[in-house]
């Protein structure tokens, strides 16, 4: 079976201080100050195929593992680990432009490459990254290609003949299907949220195999590129105040204290409980 | 403008569901005219329930053996291709973030997930969301209709749908499923291979396991936090009964578990639970780092300490200086009341 | 050792502190027989450790003495704690039937003197809330290393701590101005603060380090300073070698400057933290603080001093701000930690040594390549230097595996134990110390007479001295037996 999983890096938005939120023209925001992660989604994403090939490969079934990002060429460190894991292909498809709010541009290139190269059945994605927070490619991945789509997967194991057992979270349960491929996988809040690591042996035997890397311009027209039209705009962008007020709830007794409490902020809030 | 709502009556979150579109539609849709909910499900016991809760007066029943969003995908795009509607209001539960923008994408339209606020503008709807991992707020507009949106959980309070007796419900409905669900091949009306069937061809097989209840302090919606300030267990165990009262789960900071006042896993903070209550109350607690960490992501902290200059104090929403125990006494009280009179539904 | 019951221990504690502060709880005791050296066990529920009889919560000088006394008459061996942030097993209880000493609740800041520049505060008063204290009136303790969100002043001051501004304000001896401390006998001893003075040894340096080993320290009194954040210069730099690296620290210290920040990663090391933009390459930092005309003179001395270096390349200071910012243990990180070693089983532990400008980066060189060589399974190898001073400095080694086929018990003895023996031997070999801030505790104590020498007899005396029946943590600084 052949698998593609997409990947996105993303800043460590929690390292941000509130000063670093400065919204600079076309609603931009310079968070290249610091660090990198692969997004949790994502991350989850790749172990989740890691561990399906391991478990297809005890069974006896070959399985071959590619990667796919979209970005420039810091990214190819983030590459290099996934070789030094065992992904058999490493691809970055090199990007400048804007398309933070674009899952419609980032899923069809993706949805190109895929028709391009003919090869994977499976293809999985994070479901949701936190820069635009669209939660939308993966889905747009499947309906680009005319596959189904399973949202919220937590577990993919194999099944006999070439079929996979699927789990995914419903709104009021758990949902394990069998799968007969071709099929997106959209992974959601999966127990398994960290990558392994490889060793540094491994970096050094397999990390250093040759990345593939592409030109956005050949899977999205240069027009697309340079406007994304999604059907929607940013228009405006601005700080969410996080902070906690530390109202200091007033009465001159204990009671007249859990009176104002009760009266004025919990009750309403208890119905809702 | 004309709005359409789609529920997903296949799951025993319905009511929520129609509770959390009906507040934001009634915040954010006052002039906008309510075409008529589209309702899911997969058994006609429920059939009244759903009426009645339906947030518009006309309501769209579609029966199919279970939820399966081919299957309702390849309905709506049939049964919408020719509305007129502008906007499709989703939930903002799994099911509705996953329509949404395939809805929109097979209906030629724009999606948007996760929307805390709209409003109109000529030839667009202005959406309000939360983007940079909640750290900003945007604002985008929609161009191309309809606009289908799913809604940020939490966005708007949940407003329950009004009976009006003297209206008469406009119910029309479509039953494609040909069984009572829980059958593992989906099961369509009709002789030759139906679209629903082919929309979820590569089901083999289907096994569904119904959440249980999630309970113990890390779901916890409410949880009571007693700190070292309570110095003994007596008091811990009173601070028990006292969230027993109040609905709460009971959680201690590290110096109450590790005088074993409490078992440690009752434990809260960086050893411990990462709690995240809709309302935590602090007692006695004075809010090392090690121990806030474990709180942080409550919607609401409430601090009961006698030290105004706790760090407790400036890290909570409310506070309240004053002996915790005394405070909670009266709470409760208010409480036990208010239970009485039937003005809560705790 | 003791003849004494666990029974007659625990109602012998109770008779002296009350039933509330005397915890047998066996959730606790377990709890409490580690310490983050064997976070890797602990975190897959294994308590390899014989578990303490109890765990006392003592409030004042008084009943730390009564319960000195009562471990010491019938040789009970007893392990003083206060912030519970230990990393190198000078928490475990070594020895059945151990008291573990918790010194928490002593927690109350005693005085802040700004006039004369200093603070004292009970042992249990934690780093943070002091600095929180001091900030808010324009002070600081200058003293911040990783752990000062849970680590408490008497454990800071027990393991000879140090801080990231160390190059500038110091380690913790050089801040500590005055000290209470109890010893086994139940004597209560309590040095005054001066600024200084020739009457004889500075018996500070008896308590400083003594890693519960010869006395229980109560209460501290540590130097202040003027909290000006706004004058901080900061400097970062891209640079291909640690020997360029280390060059270039020493000239500043050389020199005569006093950067607060004085930080060296090599590539490995690095990249956990400036990946971003430093991808390969070794990263130098250097911050200077103070008043205004003294930091930017540093700051621009220093600026011209790396600009001999043509191999640095000088870095947006906003990248090293940042940083800068994240510096501490970040608690809910710690947290995070525990969930991300048990699903990768990946762990990271570390090794401070220190020596002379001469040896330091044959020792570096030497160490990291042996680890990467004779180590199964690791993932990370490298490390940095964080505190300069005139004749030599640190080297923090850093060091990460996957533990594989072994029992999560056997983490230590296949990976932790055999990559620390490597560093302090070849540290040791080439004349430096094995410890430079996390404390011997009770991992490091066999090579303990190699890193003293002939000196070892001095400070074998101290314990022969203090704590002559050997119920002061058993296992730490000192050989068991």
């Amino acid at each position: 079976m052949n698998i593609l999983t997409c990947f996105k890096i993303v800043s460590d938005l929690d390292l941000m201080s509130e000063s670093d939120w400065v919204v600079e023209d076309h609603f931009r925001i310079n968070t290249s100050f610091v660090k990198n992660m692969i997004n949790p989604y994502d991350e989850s994403a790749l172990e989740i195929t890691l561990l399906y090939k391991e478990q297809a490969e005890k069974l006896g079934s070959a399985v071959n593992l590619s990667a796919l990002t979209i970005g420039s060429k810091q990214l190819d460190a983030y590459l290099k680990t996934l070789y030094a894991l065992r992904f058999d292909k490493a691809v970055r498809i090199e990007n400048q432009h804007d398309l933070r709010f674009s899952p419609d541009a980032i899923s069809t290139v993706i949805a190109n490459y895929v028709k391009v190269i003919k090869k994977p059945e499976v293809i999985i994605l994070g479901r949701q990254s936190g820069v635009g927070d669209n939660a939308k490619t993966p889905l747009l991945v499947a309906e680009h290609l005319g596959w189904p789509c399973i949202s919220q997967a937590v577990k993919i194991e194999p099944a006999s003949e070439g079929l996979l057992k699927v789990s995914s979270m419903a709104d009021d349960g758990l949902v394990i299907e069998t799968i007969r491929p071709p099929c997106v996988l959209s992974i959601g809040n999966a127990p398994n949220s960290y990558l392994r690591i490889p060793t540094l042996k491994d970096k050094v035997n397999y990390g250093k195999k040759e990345i593939e890397v592409l030109e956005i311009e050949n899977y999205l027209n240069q027009a697309v590129l340079e406007q994304p039209s999604e059907g929607h705009n940013i228009t405006g962008l601005k700080p969410i105040n996080h902070k906690r007020q530390g109202v200091v709830i007033e009465g001159s007794t204990p009671a007249e204290k859990a009176q104002n409490l009760y009266h004025n902020y919990l009750q309403e809030r208890l119905k809702q409980l | 403008m004309k709005h359409t709502i789609v529920l997903n009556g296949c799951s025993e979150t319905f009511l929520s569901q129609a509770e959390e579109v009906n507040g934001f539609a009634a915040a954010y849709l006052k002039d906008s005219r309510a075409d008529k909910t589209i309702i899911f499900h997969c058994t006609d016991r429920h059939k009244p329930f759903l009426i009645a809760n339906s947030p518009t007066p006309s309501t769209q029943l579609i029966r199919l053996p279970r939820y399966q969003p081919e299957i309702i995908l390849r309905t709506l795009e049939q049964l919408e291709a020719s509305s007129n509607t502008e906007l499709y209001l989703f939930p903002g539960d799994f099911a509705g973030s996953e329509l949404s923008p395939r809805l929109a994408y097979r209906l030629g339209g724009s999606s948007l997930i996760a929307v805390n606020k709209i409003s109109r503008t000529e030839n667009a709807l202005t959406c309000h969301k939360a983007v940079y991992s909640n750290y900003m707020q945007a604002e985008f507009k929609l161009s191309e209709r309809p606009y289908c949106i799913s809604l940020a959980k939490g966005s708007t309070d949940p407003l329950p749908i009004a009976v009006e007796n003297d209206v008469e419900k406009d119910v029309s409905e479509i039953d494609i499923a040909n069984q009572e669900w829980n059958n593992t091949v989906l099961s369509f009306k009709g002789d030759q291979e139906s679209e629903p069937e082919k929309a979820c061809a590569h089901i083999v097989d289907y096994e569904f396991v119904k959440k249980e209840a999630a309970s113990g302090l890390e779901n916890a919606n409410y949880i009571l936090v007693a700190g070292r300030g309570v110095k003994m267990k007596e008091k811990v165990d009173k601070l028990h009964t006292i969230a027993g009262q109040l609905g709460a789960e009971l959680g201690v900071s590290r110096p109450v578990a590790m005088s074993a006042w409490a078992p440690l896993n009752k434990l809260i903070g960086v050893s411990g639970i990462m709690a995240k209550p809709q309302i935590c109350i602090t007692a006695a607690v004075s809010g090392a780092a090690a121990f806030y960490t474990g709180i942080e992501k409550s919607k609401l902290i409430i601090a009961i300490n006698t030290d105004r200059g706790a760090p407790i104090i400036r890290a909570s929403d409310l506070a309240i200086v004053d002996d915790y125990e005394k405070v909670l006494d009266e709470l409760v009280q208010i409480i036990t009341e208010a239970q009485c009179k039937g003005d809560t539904s705790l | 050792m003791s003849t004494t019951s666990k029974t007659q221990i625990v109602e012998t504690l109770i008779s002296i502190l009350g039933k509330e502060r005397v915890i047998t709880d066996e959730e606790v005791l377990k709890e409490s027989s580690v310490d983050r050296f064997r976070r890797f066990e602990e975190i897959h529920g294994y308590f390899t450790q014989p578990l303490p009889v109890a765990v006392v919560y003592l409030r004042n000088k008084n009943e730390v003495a009564a319960v000195l006394k009562f471990a010491n008459e019938h040789n009970i061996n007893l392990v003083a704690r206060t912030g519970d942030s230990a990393t190198e097993g000078g928490l475990e209880t070594a020895v059945e039937n151990s008291i573990v000493a918790d010194g928490s609740e002593m927690n109350k800041i005693i005085k802040i003197d700004p006039y004369n520049m200093q603070a004292t505060c009970e042992c249990g008063t934690s780093l943070q809330d002091l600095e929180d204290e001091l900030r808010e009136q324009g002070y600081t303790t200058g003293h911040s290393p990783q752990s000062k969100p849970l680590a408490q002043m008497g454990g800071l001051v027990a393991t000879r701590s140090i801080g990231q501004f160390s190059t500038l304000y110091g380690g913790i001896e050089d801040m500590v101005v005055g000290l209470e401390a109890v010893f086994p006998t139940g004597e209560i001893t309590k040095i005054k603060d001066v600024p200084r003075r020739a009457a004889g040894p500075d018996i500070r340096h008896v308590i400083i380090g003594n890693e519960g080993a010869l006395c229980y320290i109560t209460e501290v009194t540590v130097k202040i300073f003027k909290y000006r954040p706004e004058n901080n210069y900061l400097l970062g730099y891209t640079l291909n070698n640690m020997k360029t690296g280390f060059e270039i620290l020493r000239e500043v210290m050389a020199e005569g400057y006093k950067p607060s920040i004085a930080r060296l990663y090599d590539v490995e090391d690095g990249a956990s933290h400036f990946s971003h933009f430093a991808e390969d390459k070794c990263v130098l930092i250097l911050m200077a603080e103070g008043p205004k005309p003294l930091a930017d003179a540093t700051g621009k001395a220093m600026e011209k001093i790396v600009a001999k270096y043509v191999e640095c390349e000088k870095v947006d200071p906003r990248l090293i701000q940042v940083w800068f910012d994240n510096l501490n243990w970040d608690v809910s990180k710690v947290a995070e930690e525990r969930t991300e070693i048990m699903e990768t089983k990946n762990i990271s532990n570390t090794t401070e040594i220190s020596a002379t400008w001469d040896r330091i980066y044959d020792i570096y060189k030497t160490c990291v390549e042996r680890i990467r060589n004779e180590m199964p399974d690791m993932t990370l190898v490298g490390g940095h230097s964080s505190h300069s001073y005139l004749n030599g400095t640190n080297m923090y080694f850093v060091y990460n595996y996957n533990v594989v086929d072994c029992n999560p018990k056997q983490e230590i003895t296949k990976y932790h134990l055999p990559i620390k023996k490597i560093i302090v031997e070849e540290t040791i070999k080439a004349g430096g110390s094995m410890c430079h801030h996390h404390g011997v505790g009770k991992h490091r104590t066999r090579w303990i007479q190699e890193e003293y020498g002939s000196s070892y007899y001095i400070l074998e005396t101290l314990k022969k001295a203090f704590d002559p029946k050997g119920i002061m943590n058993k296992g730490t600084i000192f050989p068991g037996e």
